[in-house]
């Protein structure tokens, strides 16, 4: 049994689940995939979620029956501890030692970017938006929860200032909008072995029928329990079974065996094996 | 401040219900749907909220 990791999402993310983004697919395995992954979110970001839902109905993003149904079924995910709410007053303005712990916390050593402006021909400092309260909260939640759990949580923000202040603060953070699953953290991937990232060939053959070629590829990452491939010049589908014969750098087929597609992005595709390989091979 | 909000205001102030969200939680969130249907929306609806959560 792995332990829960928790995953303290921001309003922003939180969204990518509810509605098909840039990001979403990252969003979505956290929550629906990843066997180890607990979804928290501050008190004040439930705020936040609702704030946006009742904004895009009135940009005319969708309708007020629509509205309630994402409203709703955010309401029910949290009912359902499929997100868990991180009470903020409760755990922490009621709390005075808390306030001992902040005063711990430096600052972070965060310089505003110098920008060329051709115009002038010089450089001006950029200016930064300051956090909100809601961010500057999570980042105070995320860093407590970082001393509590020996830095076994994440925070996913695709806002760029809550990013940089917590890598400033040493904090484990991802955006969902410029990862794959490859860069996802090993204890929140539900492969369960160690991903080494290689470039190995890869023919990948029907798998019925071995003298149909699906076309040859290129490895992306191999662990014992699975591959992580380019797409082959015949695309593959999820769950499609495919033969599939790994070449070693001198060019010999080291690895022969049976997967399955488990997960598509992009032009990468994931296939288990149906057998696991001995640790020891590639 | 004018009279409907004060009349608001003054609602909110007398709630009885202070833990209204968890009562809310407690009922059926009737309507909740299953999350596929959520994310049929249309391309330029999904602009406008890509816009609003992008900073």
């Amino acid at each position: 049994m792995r332990e829960p990791i928790p995953c303290l999402l921001d309003a922003d993310t939180v969204i990518k689940y509810y509605i098909d983004f840039r990001g979403s697919e990252i969003v979505k395995y956290l929550f629906d995939e990843s066997p180890t992954a607990r979804i928290y979110v501050t008190s004040v970001q439930v705020a936040e979620v609702i704030s946006i839902f009742y904004k895009s109905c009135r940009l005319g993003a969708f309708s007020e029956t629509e509205r309630k149904e994402y409203i709703d079924t955010f309401l029910k995910d949290i009912k359902e501890n499929k997100i868990i709410v991180y009470d903020y007053v409760r755990e922490h303005l009621l709390d005075f030692k808390v306030y001992e712990t902040i005063t711990h916390i430096r600052p972070p050593n965060l310089k505003p970017e110098r920008v060329y402006i051709p115009e002038f021909g010089g450089y001006v400092s950029e200016l930064k938006d300051i956090a909100d309260t809601g961010d500057t909260i999570m980042l105070m939640i995320m860093r407590e929860a970082h001393l509590i759990t020996d830095k076994k949580c994440y925070l996913f923000s695709s806002d760029g200032h809550v990013l940089r202040v917590a890598d400033a603060l040493g904090l484990k953070a991802f955006n969902p909008l410029g990862m794959t699953f490859n860069d996802l953290p090993q204890d929140l991937d539900k492969r369960l072995h160690k991903r080494k990232k290689t470039s190995l060939q890869v023919i990948c053959k029907d798998c019925n029928n071995e003298s149909v070629s699906l076309g040859s590829t290129r490895t992306i990452d191999i662990c014992e329990g699975g591959v992580c491939i380019k797409q082959p010049s015949t695309p593959l589908a999820h769950t499609n079974r495919v033969n599939l014969v790994i070449h070693n750098f001198a060019n010999e087929p080291i690895i022969k065996q049976l997967g399955t597609v488990t997960h598509i992005q992009d032009d990468k595709v994931s296939l288990k094996f149906d057998t696991l390989l001995a640790s020891n091979i590639f | 401040m004018r009279e409907d909000k004060l009349a608001r205001h003054s609602k909110a102030e007398n709630r009885e219900r202070l833990d209204a969200f968890n009562v809310k939680l407690s009922e059926n969130c009737s309507n909740a749907v299953p999350h596929d249907k959520l994310r049929h929306l249309s391309e330029d609806k999904k602009k406008i909220i890509e816009k609003l959560t992008e900073k």
